[in-house]
């Protein structure tokens, strides 16, 4: 097999990455890149710090090799099966997905402040299933709480006077019911 | 069949929820370095109103709406959501309300209520029918299954709302709980393409038929009724329709449809409730599915040209009748109806009590010619061997079969009929010769291995010479033990050319529903 197309790019404080074009593809801003012909002596991102960026690639980098594996599995089950049963494939592509989903879980474990640069960095590079967790994450950590409860989980200060934020309350009084 | 339009309703949840679409494509990129703001407080209000709705589209609406008392800055952010989602202990007020207060265009909007009247709808729909671009669900829950009959008695007393004229919604979908629906008298429905209504009883003044054609709908392109009251006389006259499912209208008496453009036509259990005769006129020159699960009756039924027609499925079969008895006619005139289709949906059923029956397979003598049989048999415990076999004796130039083992919901029919029931005197079958030596696919759904139904998998191994696969479905009352030594009989029947495949009903049930799906259904219910 030959070699995977590569690509470098180049974070805000000009650290320069070297991903697979599969990788570096999950991102729509810089697939919009590539397509425009923009790749010449690296990809500039200047939105992205190298801490952040080495972080979403390594997400990138996972999900590009899980989505490249389960094709190929799923080619490879197509053309050789011929006994009684296709379970061997199956769990093999079930075990990705669990794989998968428990990388995921333990990629959004991280302090507030890099949940937030992920979530600036997904935005920009346009990494939808990489913005929706990291969306998911925070909406977790809202669930279930009381206002009081999430203003102290985020540090958000309430600048509201008490007579404004009961009638706040009163014109959302369904959601508080 | 119960399963896929579970699965249909799924499917539009789902899809209706789907969060994406024009907010990410809509959203301005930021121009500002990503690591500003470090070390400040509060990053999480620092972030763009864009990346915070898709936070909280992640959270039940409640959850969201509650965000709005936190601080100045969320006051508004809940109210940008693109769709709001009210469970059943919502106040239907409330919702009128909220409504009013909320922003953003309204792409979606889902609503439970729990034995809802008349008002309390009018206190949100019309206020909806203002904002909604897009999605409309309400499901109205009524209080007891085993209650039904005497619910509708009363919701037939509450009277109706009048359902508002959605000028901008696309798809509608309403699940009443028999509450009555006016539908408006005039009004147009402009970019409307799919609506469903279940549990409807129609009141005056408008009609239904009317108010779905092109001239009120003129984008509709699926229609489903189901379950409805009130509909006597149906009257579409639609150049946009592609789908239309009716069931269970009970009280129909005339239906017409002048659709050019329509490619599937389901009736099911409709004039079937009336025991009169069915009135109906078709015309639908680009058909390529019917399914008329209903009466038919060629002198007062007409079906217009229907050269595209592929699928095909008249109203079952029962295989043991009584004299005088005219409702194999259906099946047998609809059949008669055409010469060649690619794909016969035929339903072969055994009532439970046969005595006084008798056989009358025979009355089946040609089957339009085909290529792919599905055949359901619902044998209640009886030997179905012998009509399974008269079927496939007229059509044994298949290429594929599909064998559909229905049975009943009451766990006591699973078992076996009575020794000595009529249905044993059916056995010539078993050594009568049959060359199926086009057959090339079989797929057997919800097998329970039952000798009637181990005999005839052998035989379809003999007649078949020139089989290539076989997938076998276990039903869902198969436990593993009995799996494993059925998997063991069917592979002895079985010859090394032929690729089989056996899976158990959750097999199948994970096949349909991928767990992702699945988890995003029940995330959004809860």
């Amino acid at each position: 097999m030959a070699s995977p197309a590569m690509v470098t790019l180049i974070s805000s404080d000009d650290a320069r990455f070297e991903v697979t074009e599969a990788a570096a593809t999950m991102s729509q801003t810089i697939r919009h890149m590539i397509e425009d012909g923009c790749t010449d002596g690296g990809i500039p991102l200047p939105n992205v710090p190298a801490r952040t960026l080495a972080k979403v690639l390594e997400y990138c980098n996972k999900h590009a090799a899980a989505t490249a594996a389960e094709s190929s599995a799923a080619g490879g089950a197509a053309a050789g099966s011929d006994s009684g049963s296709s379970s061997s494939a199956d769990s093999a592509g079930k075990d990705d997905g669990v794989d998968l989903a428990s990388f995921d879980k333990a990629f959004v474990e991280v302090d507030t402040d890099t949940l937030y640069d992920l979530l600036l960095a997904a935005n920009y590079l346009d990494v939808k299933t990489l913005l929706d967790l990291c969306c998911q994450k925070v909406a977790d950590m809202i669930r279930g709480k009381t206002p009081e409860q999430i203003r102290q989980t985020f540090g958000i200060k309430n600048d509201f006077s008490p007579e404004e934020e009961e009638k706040i309350r009163k014109e959302n009084q369904w959601a508080f019911e | 069949m119960v399963v896929m339009c579970v699965w249909d309703q799924i499917q539009f949840l789902v899809r209706s929820m789907e969060p994406g679409g024009e907010v990410a494509t809509k959203r301005p990129k930021l121009s500002s370095d990503v690591s500003a703001g470090a070390g400040s407080e509060d990053r999480l209000s620092a972030l763009p109103d864009d990346i915070l709705v898709l936070i909280l589209r992640h959270l039940p609406t409640t959850a969201a709406a509650r965000t709005s008392v936190l601080s100045h800055r969320w006051r508004r952010i809940w109210t940008l959501l693109p769709e709001l989602r009210f469970p059943s202990a919502t106040d239907p007020h409330q919702i009128g309300h909220a409504l009013q207060v909320h922003e953003a265009a309204l792409r979606c909007l889902f609503v439970l209520t729990r034995d809802a009247g008349p008002d309390s709808v009018t206190a949100w729909l019309p206020v909806a029918a203002r904002r909604l671009s897009g999605f409309l669900f309400f499901q109205n829950l009524e209080r007891q299954r085993s209650a039904q009959e005497r619910n509708e008695e009363e919701a037939a007393q509450r009277g109706a709302f009048e359902f508002p004229c959605l000028e901008r919604a696309t798809n509608v979908s309403l699940h009443l709980g028999f509450l009555g629906l006016a539908v408006p008298p005039a009004g147009v429905f402009a970019r409307l393409t799919e609506l469903c209504l279940s549990r409807v009883r129609f009141h005056a003044p408008g009609l239904l038929g009317d108010a779905v054609s092109s001239l009120r709908c003129p984008c509709l392109q699926k229609l489903t009724v189901r379950d409805a009251r009130g509909l006597d006389n149906l009257a579409i006259n639609s150049d946009s329709l592609r789908q239309v499912a009716l069931s269970d209208l009970r009280g129909l008496r005339q239906l017409t449809i002048v659709a050019p453009a329509l490619e599937d036509f389901n009736i099911t259990h409709s004039f079937f409730h009336n025991q009169s005769q069915p009135v109906a006129s078709i015309s639908a020159p680009q058909l390529a599915t019917l399914e008329w699960m209903d009466p038919y009756d060629p002198s007062s039924v007409h079906l217009g040209e229907m050269e595209h027609l592929q699928l095909l499925r008249p109203f079952f079969f029962l295989v043991y009748g009584h004299e005088g008895w005219t409702h194999n006619q259906s099946c047998l005139s609809l059949l008669r109806r055409f010469k060649f289709i690619e794909r016969l949906i035929l339903t072969l059923t055994y009532l439970r009590n046969m005595d006084y029956c008798h056989y009358v397979m025979e009355d089946m003598t040609m089957l339009p010619d085909i290529t792919i049989l599905h055949l359901n048999v619902l044998a209640n415990g009886h030997a179905f061997g012998a009509s399974a076999f008269h079927v496939l004796r007229m059509c044994s130039g298949i290429r594929r079969l599909v064998l559909a083992l229905f049975a009943p919901t009451e766990v006591e029919a699973q078992t076996t009929c009575p020794p000595g029931c009529i249905c044993c005197e059916q056995q010539n079958w078993e050594t009568e010769p049959l060359l199926l030596n086009r057959l090339q696919e079989v797929e057997i759904i919800r097998l329970r291995g039952s000798e009637h139904e181990v005999t005839f998998v052998k035989q379809l191994f003999i007649w078949a010479t020139a089989l290539e696969k076989m997938t076998v479905t276990f039903d869902d009352s198969v436990t593993e033990s009995v799996a494993k030594e059925l998997s063991e009989v069917l592979r002895s029947f079985c010859r090394p050319e032929i690729h089989m495949e056996i899976h158990t009903y959750e097999d199948m049930i994970k096949m349909m529903y991928a767990p992702e799906d699945m988890h995003r259904l029940i995330a959004m219910l809860s």
